[in-house]
């Protein structure tokens, strides 16, 4: 315990996601799959990934990924907010007679509406600017 | 419904038993194939996976959301059963009870809305 309060000041969100994100790069993926973003029409070179972005396989490598990778954030977001609106419920469960505690806990809720109202916009713009509906491609 | 959207995803497999409590393992959702001791190895290549590990602990969270509000709301009967009638204490375990409650169905309309939304988009 000692040793554990030593370093504890290290124990911050940033090395937490910053672990996070390495133990996920060292995930054991199967290398017996490849995944194509791309394809070899025009002379470009497609790109071949471990993971399955979720690319189409077709046209410009650059866009067919960010296309995936867009496709892939806005599938998260509704969890994302789902997750962080319990973990409001439950600050405002544990919050007992205190205002300070219940304020934070709201301030959270509407943190999480705004972010949703946000998305949502940017969906809509994203679906109105780029033409033929690629987003469920 | 909660029910619904959490069970949509399940695939191969099956669980039954060793979970803790009736929490759900946190590759509840993946696809994985059994091993020669009847363990389940969870497969992961695509990157939509990371999703379904965050569902496996959002059901964990509404489970647990459920017992805290318990935990909360006895303590709150507590607060009350020993208030001997004083009106500030009476006043204020009544407002444990009352924030207990409120958290936990902002926790558990929270999964209902955002379904909700999905089906309204796609």
């Amino acid at each position: 315990m000692k040793h554990f309060n030593k370093y504890k000041k290290y124990l911050n969100k940033y090395t937490v996601s910053l672990a996070l994100m390495v133990s996920m790069l060292t995930f054991p993926f199967s290398q017996a799959f490849a995944y194509q973003c791309g394809s070899s029409d025009n002379n470009q070179t497609p790109v071949t990934t471990s993971i399955d972005l979720g690319c189409t396989g077709q046209g410009n490598p650059i866009l067919d990924m960010a296309f995936a990778i867009i496709r892939f954030l806005s599938a998260g977001v509704g969890i994302v907010v789902v997750f962080s609106t319990i973990i409001a419920g439950i600050q405002y469960t544990v919050s007992r007679d205190s205002p300070e505690a219940t304020a934070k806990a709201k301030g959270r809720l509407v943190s999480n509406i705004i972010a949703l109202i946000a998305f949502l916009l940017a969906y809509a713009l994203l679906n109105f600017l780029v033409p033929g509906g690629f987003l469920h491609g | 419904m909660i029910n619904h959207i959490f069970t949509t995803f399940a695939d191969s497999c099956s669980f039954s038993g060793g979970a803790f409590l009736t929490l759900p393992h946190w590759y509840q959702y993946l696809n994985g194939i059994l091993d020669s001791h009847n363990n389940c190895i969870p497969e992961v290549h695509k990157l939509t996976d990371i999703w379904l590990i965050l569902l496996a602990v959002t059901e964990m969270l509404l489970q647990l959301v459920a017992f805290i509000t318990i935990i909360i709301v006895i303590y709150g009967g507590v607060m009350m059963l020993s208030s001997q009638g004083q009106p500030d204490r009476v006043s204020k375990a009544r407002t444990t009870i009352i924030n207990a409650i409120v958290g936990m169905v902002i926790s558990i309309s929270a999964a209902g809305l955002i379904a909700f939304l999905g089906d309204q988009i796609k």
